[in-house]
C-alpha cells in the first residue's frame, strides 16, 4: 500500500526530467534533488551547482490543489517565510495523455479517476531596497530537517545560509 | 480528466499565451496549429497581455483550467460542439525542452486517437 496522494513509479518516471539549464543565472546544469515532508506527495527543488533554486515543485495524485499546503511547508524552511508568495505558486494538472503511453493507460485505468497537481514555485530575481539583486538560494547541508531556502545577491560570492551561518575556515596550527 | 464522449464533435482549439512566454510562442502555437489541423477545428489563440482577450483567457482558465493568481501558460483546451470543454495542456515550469515533449506525448496518445475518430464519425 502506498500512502494516499503518493506518486506511483509509473507516474514518478513520467514527471522526471533531469536535464535543464540554470534560470538566468549561470546557464549551468541545474540538478534536481528530492526531499521529503510529511505531505504525501514527491518534493523537487532545481537547483545550480552555486545553489540558485530556478524551480521548486511537489507533485501529488490527487483530485484536490495541494496549493495551500505547499504553501505552508515551503515557508517553514524558508528564511523569511515571507518569500513564499501566492503569487508566485503556480498549478499544473498533468492528465495523462501529456504524459506518455504508460503514465496514460495507468491515469486512464485508475479509480477514482484523478490526475497529478503539480505546484511550482519560481522566485523571480528582484532588487533589494539598495537597487542590488536577490535570487532564492537553497541550502542542503544536512544539519538542517530539510532543505532551506533564503535570498542573497549572487553577486557577491557564496551565498551564507542563515540557519547555517557562513563554513568555518580550516583551522592552521601556530608555528 | 478527458471524457469520453459520443456522438458529438470538437468544434475549436483554444491556447491561452504570451507573446513573451518560450512555451508559447513558437513551441504551442506550432503545435496547436497542427493539432487543430488534424481534428478539422478553429485555433483560437488568447494572449493575457491584450486587453480584449485577457477576460477569455481567465475565464476558460478559471472555469476549466489550471487556475492560480498567476497562472502557468500556455493552457490548452479542446472545446467541444455541445459546449464540453476539455482541458489538454498545461506548460511544464521545468524547461521548455519539457513541454516539447509534452506536445509530442500529447500526439501520440491514445486520447487524441480517439478524439480524432470522433471527429471523423
Ligand atoms: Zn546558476
Ligand atoms: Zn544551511
Amino acid at each position: 500500500m502506498t500512502r494516499p496522494g503518493a506518486i506511483p513509479p509509473v507516474l514518478r518516471a513520467a514527471l522526471d526530467w533531469p536535464s535543464g539549464r540554470c534560470y538566468r543565472h549561470c546557464d549551468r546544469p541545474v540538478r534536481p534533488r528530492r526531499f521529503a515532508n510529511a505531505l504525501p506527495g514527491t518534493w523537487t527543488v532545481r537547483a545550480c551547482p552555486s545553489g540558485v533554486v530556478s524551480v521548486t515543485s511537489y507533485a501529488e495524485w490527487t483530485a484536490r490543489n495541494p496549493t495551500a499546503d505547499v504553501r505552508r511547508y515551503l515557508a517553514r524552511g524558508t528564511v523569511p517565510p515571507r518569500l513564499v508568495r501566492a503569487w508566485d505558486l503556480r498549478l499544473a494538472t498533468r492528465r495523462g495523455p501529456e504524459l506518455g503511453r504508460a503514465a496514460e493507460r495507468f491515469l486512464a485505468r485508475a479509480r477514482p479517476r484523478r490526475g497529478v497537481r503539480v505546484v511550482y514555485w519560481r522566485v523571480y530575481p528582484f532588487r533589494a531596497r539598495d537597487g542590488s539583486e536577490r535570487r532564492l538560494f537553497v541550502c542542503f547541508r544536512t544539519r538542517h530537517a530539510g532543505p532551506v531556502f533564503f535570498a542573497a545577491d549572487p553577486a557577491k560570492g557564496p551565498a551564507v545560509c542563515p540557519r547555517c551561518g557562513p563554513r568555518p575556515r580550516p583551522r592552521r596550527r601556530a608555528a | 480528466m478527458p471524457q469520453r464522449a459520443r456522438g458529438r464533435r470538437p468544434a475549436r482549439l483554444t491556447i491561452v499565451l504570451a507573446q513573451w512566454c518560450p512555451h508559447c510562442v513558437p513551441l504551442s502555437v506550432q503545435n496547436g496549429r497542427r493539432l487543430a489541423k488534424t481534428l478539422h477545428v478553429p485555433l483560437r489563440l488568447l494572449d493575457i497581455d491584450r486587453k480584449r482577450e485577457v477576460r477569455a483567457a481567465d475565464r476558460i482558465v478559471r472555469d476549466h483550467g489550471d487556475a492560480a493568481p498567476d497562472y502557468l501558460i500556455p493552457q490548452v483546451f479542446l472545446e467541444w460542439e455541445d459546449g464540453a470543454v476539455e482541458h489538454l495542456l498545461t506548460g511544464f515550469s521545468e524547461a521548455v525542452p519539457r513541454t516539447a515533449r509534452a506536445w509530442r506525448d500529447l500526439f501520440a496518445s491514445e486520447r487524441l486517437r480517439d478524439v480524432r475518430r470522433e471527429a471523423a464519425a
